[in-house]
């Protein structure tokens, strides 16, 4: 399996509705917000290649890099993402405290 | 070194067929030729003989042909030659089982070798972040870790990471990015963050300080 891309960071960013906000050197930040709570976030390298490789993005989201492959790539939802973060209590619902 | 043949075995070379003189295979007690010429090994330690030099050819490759001749007429030669043959043919063989067996190892060895290379990684230890106008608290390891042709740097108790195709550059990116979540959490009323960003900016505030 190919390793997580710029684009894919962009696709998964957008896909987990994050509001982007620019970085330092690096590039941008992605930042992921569930019931008004700022809950996790990911930096996107800057780079003019569109395959520059984003290794460290599935650390970012407590997911394998095949999970964070199905994030970009459609058959995960930010739902499923969601229920994910909830089951491994990097999450908290409102309801659950 | 190939084994001579006696003169007591050459006395028996006119009257030997050339089928009786291949004693390879299973029905060797059936040919007639062989007990006439005085070999007396039993089916048993002949079959032996048979397998290893099966196995032997199938390592080691067939005999020079001086051998190969010598071999074909092993029922023709004495016993102290036979004995000869079989210490060559299980030395032979004993080094090549030998041979085969360390290049496995060696093979096994160098894939975990690889893999710990690849898992272990390196610390690095952070103490400035010149030329941002912020202080090291307490120096900050980083985790650098080789993992699919990139460099990805940990700040583990932050749970920050970056990747670069350098170490080099996954460190330089792991600080920015340390820094940026260090101004962003700053800003940000406790009540607003997760419990990850919770823990996270707690471990920021105890390692980074921004200069005045």
């Amino acid at each position: 399996m190919a390793g997580i891309t710029r684009q894919d960071a962009l696709k998964i960013a957008t896909k987990l509705k994050a509001r982007i906000e620019p970085g330092r050197g690096h590039g941008t930040r992605a930042e992921i917000y569930y019931q008004g709570r700022w809950i996790t976030w990911f930096g996107i390298s800057r780079s003019p290649k569109k395959d520059k490789p984003q290794g460290h993005i599935p650390r970012h989201l407590h997911q394998t890099p095949h999970e964070t492959k199905d994030l970009a790539q459609c058959p995960k939802s930010r739902e499923d993402w969601i229920a994910d973060m909830i089951e491994k209590g990097i999450i908290k619902t409102d309801a659950g405290g | 070194m190939s084994p001579k043949l006696t003169t007591k075995d050459r006395k028996f070379l006119p009257s030997a067929q050339a089928s009786d003189r291949i004693p390879i295979g299973p029905d060797w007690a059936a040919k007639p030729g062989t007990r006439a010429l005085g070999w007396r090994a039993d089916a048993d330690e002949h079959m032996t003989f048979c397998e290893t030099f099966r196995t032997a050819w199938s390592q080691a490759g067939p005999p020079a042909p001086a051998a190969h001749a010598d071999l074909y007429a092993v029922d023709l030669l004495s016993e102290d030659a036979l004995v000869q043959i079989w210490t060559q043919l299980s030395g032979a063989l004993q080094r090549t089982i030998a041979s085969v067996a360390l290049q496995s190892k060696l093979a096994e060895l160098e894939k975990r070798v690889a893999r710990l290379e690849q898992s272990a990684g390196s610390v690095v230890s952070i103490r400035t972040f010149a030329p941002e106008p912020y202080v090291v608290v307490q120096p900050i390891d980083a985790l650098i870790q080789k993992e699919e042709g990139q460099y990805i740097a940990s700040f583990l108790e932050a749970d920050i990471h970056a990747s670069g195709d350098t170490e080099a550059e996954a460190l330089s990116d792991l600080k920015a990015m340390a820094l940026d979540a260090y101004d962003a959490l700053l800003e940000q009323k406790a009540e607003a963050l997760g419990p990850l960003l919770l823990r996270q900016r707690a471990v920021l505030l105890a390692s980074i300080r921004k200069r005045q």
